[in-house]
């Protein structure tokens, strides 16, 4: 069982911690979203562009529009339409990201502790709550809370590909809640300047079968996966 | 008549009244968390931290209205000189985009996650 | 201009004011406090930071170039980018609008200079020498590497022992007294200091736009010096305000780092703004159009940029709701952009736009900052921020930001001023070259690093492998900043080459209808030789013909008197004449008392506590001498200025400026103050490990008499100033001094008695730094009971001359209230410690 994350970890191809490459719905939405905005702003910008560039290269152009109904059209009745629907449904999916899985489903519970420059994840609901360093391992399809706190300055957990970042401050617990698609081995990043280390601070987050990662489970209980773990992947 | 007319810190009223209704609900959001209101739950599902915070969004925007409306009786008065009717335009226009964007800033206490 | 025959010959009026306004040769020039010299000195140090910063710049992109570069190991790097953001923010930015500011204000509002012209030269120096110290210490290797943003625990001692962090909180917190001066300065002038007529409604909209710009900085700065004052206490005394273990947070450092940090944004974009408003009107040929609707966009700006500093702080897990407010106010600080924006379309839609190198640097403005603007909507964005925080999509946000709303606006406005400064005119082959190659250097660098953001990249690394797939965007930025960098020398050189051999320039070269140039160019040290009277607004006004005028005497003051440096002050409002100010003349004495605050810091930096707690009497002693050349000894009553007009000197005026700069200055220290007691009160709702295990006991008879003592001095500062010129007077203020004194006894008694170790928990400490700043207060009412009372003695206050009285009295006001609401705070605080559930 082992070599089999040995070898999921050290494969990586390019686009790894990209969050264009979604392989989750949390980080799928906020791509979708990206590309909405992105689409949106590059016509926002041709706009004023190109009136700027009429204005003041074909005299006459804007006359017939008074200045009044410049500066009010162009100041409030354009841009409020668009800016107050965006915020809205940022709030709507801020809140439905936030609750992703909703009250019903209990999701696997893990707190990512920081320290300069590692990440150890230790997993709540096992008994003896065991811990890996370096590699985070879950169950595809399920919904997944991480809880980030730090023993020593501020950093941030980031798995681009899943999810949006969470800090990792010292006396704090901050959370963030996703799902990963399919098995399959992600990168995640010290998002947070934490010193000279903080290149470095990388990890990989293993995304198992639900039976594979039952079987890793139960493997753990019954030897001690914080010892082993840390083995393969130190 | 709550003010006197056309001074020049008018300019400033409806702004500085949302940046006191902006530290005051964050504040009190705050303060409601740090007491676990959120979890005094008041009817069905509504908790003293979500009443206490609507509660403070509508008065912030009846003193925002308020403000705007007292400084709109100036608007136009004959007896103010040209430099007294610029700063009482200022004044009426800024304290109703003050309004507006009162209503915008704190909607999210309606319904927003608040612990 | 009405007619007025002139006194004297336009020739000897100039040679009157030259002898007593300008600036001696040689090592005098250390004493100049004319504001055109001391803005070139602003313009031209800040163009020397940029050099530097931009330098750094180049040894970022040159690191970042290659995966797995081994140009820098990790702890440079750390250095460079730290100090490539700290020179840019504060050693260049902010001094280099100030800058134009006090080169420009004063002539656009028809005045002689500022109201405090020492005040712009310590400013000046301040910058200088705190400037130095952060670049000096990067030369000795010991730059600060925490970060420009400092977060701690990073920045706090257990991480960053040495003295990188102490250099990075005093450095910035000289240069920021720098600015807390230039703004009170500003806002003062812009009020009190313009030409007869000027109201407001008439007033060029550059000043509208600095005298916001200067109140935001009087409330947007204080927060982090407050920041920087508690954590150099920290580091240095080890008041826990930042660590958890000891009931610090270090999310409260965030808070007061992000509440500055982000009006600084608008607070260096609106100066910009405001001479795009200034010239592009010029080659509109007509007008600004919105007047109005730009005066309130940016008066809503100043204000909405104060509700978003925590988009910055989305990860830390602060409740979505709480997020949702600052999310708000930046998506809504974007309509008031937009006005902004489209009252100059409409001013260029509604004109006969000539095309000129000063409008090619707006297109570049346009083309940048609404794209910056754009992707800052979207970071406003809660889910989408959370992606790309600390990312490189921040880094090339924040650059077209700046480079748009800041750099590219203040370079066309360094074209268009350039004849004025100079007095030569500016060519075009060069100057054209120089913009494209900037432009497409910048969006070729930043255009791509959105994308790099996208794909993952966090920021402050100074590595990456290979396999990531980032290497082409970041070797296409490292490329494209090199053309940059070279479109900048270019641009540089080009203004160098200008400066230095372009034919002279006539007279308002672009046709303007603005103030400053009614003078000649380069402009004399008095401005103008006799002042306007303005009678409408003054963006509308005939400069060739007002500078013939006023040359030839025809306004106001067209003469000399007393070898004194005279200018007008006028009603706020309306613009009447109310006063004749009288300036200090040239001294030594702001660079003096700069030094001796350096000292101050020096011996901070070295950890020479107890002498540096010697050096702050030294700095109050040299601000005492500035004032023995201040007041008149005599009533004098009103004056003459011309045109059969009398006005009172500033020292018998009710409405002197100077008690309005006493006025915006405990603006800034009331925001200070909140500060404190917001974090005080942050840190019992945030932070763990509250309740503390002992909590301080302040009893009820020294609070009381503190408060009561604040009050009685309060009230004897009254007495005195309504008994001025009778026997009452003298012992009343002798009476609020000892008030003074008895209120920092008992502060000092609360402070050995009922704290108990101010080092074991956030409590005790948030407690200890309210007394110390209640008594610092109470130590400044003894300075000023005292000085009323020399003043009084030397016959310098009378029933006319109140104004020293005046100021000290709105200290002690001040200081009273500061007291009963401190008191408060603290015993409140304490009686809510131990409630609810610690988080």
């Amino acid at each position: 069982m082992f070599p089999m994350f040995a070898a999921a970890g050290v494969s990586g191809c390019s686009g790894d911690l990209s969050t264009l490459s979604p392989a989750g719905p949390v980080a799928g939405s906020i791509a979708t979203l990206w590309w909405v905005m992105a689409a949106g702003a590059a016509l926002i910008f041709l706009i004023v562009m190109v009136l700027f560039l009429l204005v003041w290269l074909r005299p006459n152009f804007g006359r017939s529009f008074s200045q009044r109904a410049w500066i009010l059209g162009g100041g409030l009745a354009f841009p409020i339409p668009l800016l107050v629907p965006l915020l809205v449904y940022s709030f709507q999916q801020g809140e439905i990201l936030l609750h992703i899985g909703g009250p019903t489903e209990t999701p696997v519970r893990i707190e990512a502790r920081a320290r300069m420059w590692q990440w150890e994840f230790i997993y709540l609901d096992e008994d003896t709550a065991p811990s890996t360093v370096g590699v985070l391992h879950i169950p595809a399809g399920a919904l997944v809370k991480v809880t980030a706190t730090s023993e020593d300055v501020i950093h941030s957990f980031w798995v681009p590909r899943l999810s949006g970042k969470v800090d990792a401050i010292p006396g704090h617990r901050a959370r963030v809640r996703f799902l990963a698609n399919t098995p399959n081995t992600y990168r995640g990043a010290c998002a947070e300047f934490c010193g000279s280390g903080h290149a470095g601070m990388l990890f990989s987050v293993q995304v198992h079968k639900p039976e594979d990662y039952a079987r890793l489970i139960k493997a753990a209980r019954d030897t001690s996966l914080r010892a082993s773990l840390a083995q393969v992947h130190p | 008549m709550i003010f006197p007319s056309g001074r020049l810190v008018h300019v400033a009223a409806g702004f500085s009244v949302w940046a006191i209704i902006f530290a005051l609900i964050y504040g009190m959001q705050g303060v409601g968390c740090r007491l676990d209101w959120d979890k005094v739950i008041i009817l069905d599902t509504i908790s003293l931290q979500r009443v206490q915070l609507v509660a403070l969004y509508v008065a912030g925007l009846c003193v925002l209205m308020t403000i705007y409306a007292c400084l709109s009786k100036h608007k136009g008065r004959p007896e103010q000189n040209a430099p007294r009717r610029f700063v009482t335009a200022v004044a009426v226009y800024g304290a109703l985009a003050a309004f507006a964007a009162g209503g915008l800033s704190f909607v999210g206490v309606m319904w927003l996650t608040a612990c | 201009m009405r007619a007025n025959k002139p006194m004297l010959s336009p020739i000897r009026l100039h040679k009157d004011l030259s002898a007593i306004w300008d600036t001696r040769p040689g090592l005098q020039r250390l004493a100049s406090v004319n504001h055109t010299t001391l803005g070139k000195r602003f313009i031209v140090t800040a163009i020397v930071f940029f050099a530097i910063g931009g330098g750094l710049a180049m040894l970022i992109r040159a690191q970042l170039a290659t995966s797995q570069s081994a140009f820098m190991e990790a702890g440079l790097y750390a250095q460079i980018f730290t100090m490539h953001g700290t020179v840019m923010m504060f050693l260049f930015a902010i001094p280099l609008f100030e800058g134009f500011a006090i080169y420009l204000l004063p002539k656009l509002v028809g005045a002689r200079d500022f109201a405090f012209p020492r005040l712009t030269a310590y400013s000046y120096w301040c910058y200088l020498f705190g400037g130095s110290m952060l670049i000096v210490g990067m030369l000795a290797g010991v730059a600060p590497d925490s970060g420009w943003f400092m977060y701690t625990p990073l920045s706090s001692r257990t991480y960053m022992p040495g003295i990188n962090a102490d250099l990075w909180l005093l450095g910035i917190t000289f240069v920021e007294i720098s600015a807390i001066c230039t703004a009170v300065e500003i806002a003062v002038s812009v009020l009190k200091v313009r030409a007869p007529g000027m109201s407001l409604d008439r007033m060029p909209i550059f000043a509208w736009y600095m005298l916001i710009v200067a109140f935001m900085m009087l409330v947007g700065f204080p927060p982090l010096i407050l920041g920087s004052i508690l954590l150099e206490v920290e580091r240095a005394f080890d008041l826990p305000f930042f660590d958890p273990k000891r009931g610090g947070d270090p999310l409260l450092w965030q808070h007061l780092f992000w509440l500055f940090g982000h009006p600084e944004v608008y607070i260096i974009f609106l100066p910009a703004a405001g001479l795009v408003s200034t010239f592009l009107p010029v080659f509109a040929g007509r007008p600004l159009a919105g007047y109005i609707a730009v005066v309130i966009a940016v008066i809503a700006m100043g204000f909405l940029s104060f509700g978003l500093w925590v988009h910055h702080m989305y990860a830390t897990g602060i409740p979505h709701l709480g997020l949702s407010f600052f999310a708000a106010a930046s998506v809504l600080v974007a309509v008031p952009t937009a006005v902004q924006i489209f009252a100059w379309i409409a001013t260029l839609a509604h004109g006969t736009p000539r095309f000129s190198l000063p409008m090619l640097y707006v297109f570049g403005m346009f083309f940048v900052f609404v794209i910056g603007g754009l992707t800052g909507v979207m970071l406003a964005i809660v889910p989408f921020n959370l992606q790309a925080h600390d990312t490189h999509f921040v880094v090339a946000h924040l650059h077209y930001v700046l480079i748009g709303g800041f750099v590219l606006p203040m370079i066309g406005a360094a074209y268009y001023w350039l004849p004025h400064i100079t007095g030569r005119r500016p060519s075009r082959v060069m100057s054209n070259i120089g913009f494209w190659t900037i432009f497409a250097g910048f969006n070729v660098t930043f255009l791509a690093m959105h994308l790099t953001g996208l794909k993952g990249m966090p920021r402050r690394v100074h590595t990456y492998l290979p396999e990531y797939g980032w290497e082409a965007l970041n070797f296409l930025s490292s490329f494209g900043s090199f053309i940059m960098a070279i479109g900048f020398a270019i641009a540089a050189l080009d203004l160098l080459l200008i400066v230095r051999f372009a034919p002279r320039s006539t007279r308002n070269p672009w046709k303007a209808a603005t103030l400053e140039w009614a003078m000649p160019i380069p402009p004399p040290s008095y401005n103008f030789a006799s002042l306007p009277k303005i009678f409408r607004r003054a963006d509308t006004l005939e400069p060739s013909t007002m500078a013939a005028e006023l040359a030839g005497g025809m306004g106001y003051l067209a003469f000399t008197r007393n070898g004194q440096m005279e200018t007008l002050g006028v009603e706020m409002v309306g613009g009447n004449t109310e006063q004749v100010i009288v300036l200090p003349r040239q001294t030594y004495l702001p660079l003096i008392t700069a030094a001796t605050t350096g000292v101050f810091f020096l011996l901070m930096l070295f950890k020479f506590y107890w002498l540096a707690l010697v050096a702050i009497p030294l700095v109050v002693i040299c601000f005492l001498f500035w004032t023995r050349d201040t007041g008149l000894r005599a009533d004098v009553g009103p004056v003459p200025i011309g045109h059969g007009i009398v006005a009172p000197y500033h020292s018998e005026s009710a409405d002197a400026p100077s008690s309005w700069a006493m006025a915006f200055t405990l603006v800034a220290d009331a925001m200070l103050y909140a500060s404190l007691l917001f974090g005080g009160l942050f840190l019992w709702a945030s932070a763990p490990n509250w309740p503390p295990a002992e909590l301080p006991a302040l009893g009820v008879v020294l609070p009381i008499g503190v408060v009561a003592a604040a009050l009685a001095a309060m009230a004897s500062g009254i007495l005195a100033l309504r008994n001025v010129g009778g026997a009452v007077s003298i012992p009343a203020l002798a009476l609020c001094a000892a008030c003074h004194a008895i209120a920092l006894a008992c502060l000092f008694t609360l402070a050995v008695t009922g704290i108990p170790s101010f080092t074991q928990h956030a409590l005790s400490a948030v407690i200890m730094v309210v007394i110390i700043y209640l008594a610092a207060h109470h130590a400044m009412g003894v300075v000023f009971a005292l000085f009323g009372v020399a003043r009084m003695i030397s016959g310098k206050v009378s029933a006319r001359r109140t104004l020293d009285l005046r100021i000290g009295n709105q200290w002690h006001l001040y200081t009273a209230g500061a007291n009963f609401i401190g008191v408060l705070f603290m015993v409140g605080l304490i009686a809510i410690a131990g409630t609810g559930a610690a988080p």
